[in-house]
């Protein structure tokens, strides 16, 4: 079933809240989706027929998973609970709940979980940033304080607001050292992009006239 | 010195805000049809209303594998 949902600005259209209610945050978005709306895998795959069969087997087996885990198997559950917080079916606090009454997670299930209940009160924290430089900094103080507690930087769309917040941050604290830190994180992830040169040059400049202040 | 708006003034403000604001409006729904009109949507047989494809779901007993795009901008 081939579904269109077409962002158009135009107030009387329907559904132009979708994107958000399903996860999305940009263009294009892809994903399958049940008859009740509850998303089932989304596309991260190269956008070609292949890739897109791939994501289809994803959402399947997400569905298997799911009966699976409705026949009471402990480690489909703790495998289904893992699913739906990545897939937003549930809040970080529905997920911790859920898998607290599940017994000990694996080492890899527990990371994958905590990078999973980071990047949802990263997500949250977002929320609250606008054009106004105090609620940014204060974003970016949380997610430094999140970093300093060990918390696992996010890896998906939130990791470039995070870092560059952090960035903010450390600026308007003269904080050379953290700013450093997050400089080489955004630069590992984004360093090749040769639309983000630009803003690199300039964050290096930055960067000089923190150290050089510190001398 | 402090400027006051007149009622008269302000009524003027707020008729030109709403006749740009429909006017953008007229802009965009030209830009929404012109993409629905586009060869994209003629290869295939997308469902541009959301509780329609979900219905068709239902009864096919088959996921729904959506697209979200925009119109407003290429």
């Amino acid at each position: 079933m081939l579904y269109c949902n077409i962002t158009t600005h135009v107030s009387t259209d329907k559904d132009q809240e979708l994107l958000e209610q399903k996860g999305g945050d940009g263009f294009p978005y892809l994903i399958f989706m049940d008859a009740e709306g509850n998303v089932l895998a989304k596309h991260e795959d190269q956008r070609d027929a292949e890739g897109f069969a791939r994501t289809g087997k994803k959402a399947q087996a997400f569905l298997e998973l799911k009966a699976k885990a409705g026949k009471g198997d402990k480690a489909a559950l703790i495998d289904l609970a893992i699913a739906q917080l990545e897939l937003g079916h549930i809040t970080a606090e529905e997920g911790q709940k859920k898998l607290a009454g599940l017994g000990t997670l694996s080492k890899a299930q527990q990371a994958k979980v905590d990078g999973l209940l980071a990047a949802a009160e990263v997500r949250e924290a977002l929320k609250t940033v606008t054009r106004e430089k105090e609620t940014q900094l204060a974003a970016g103080q949380k997610f430094l304080e999140m970093k300093k507690a060990g918390r696992p930087a996010p890896e998906g769309d939130e990791a470039q607001p995070y870092w560059i917040l952090i960035m903010n941050y450390a600026e308007e604290h003269n904080d050379a050292g953290t700013f450093a830190d997050a400089l080489k994180a955004l630069r590992a992830k984004y360093g090749d992009n040769p639309q983000a040169a630009p803003f690199f040059r300039a964050k290096e400049a930055t960067l000089k006239e923190l150290q050089d202040k510190k001398k | 010195m402090r400027v006051k708006i007149g009622e008269g003034m302000l009524a003027a403000a707020i008729a030109l805000g709403l006749a740009s604001q429909a006017a953008a409006q007229d802009e965009m729904a030209e830009k929404r049809d012109k993409k629905l009109k586009s060869e994209f949507f003629s290869k295939a047989a997308w469902i541009t209303d959301f509780e329609k494809a979900r219905e068709e779901s239902r009864k096919a007993g088959k996921p729904i594998f959506a697209y979200f795009t925009r119109s407003y901008s290429p």
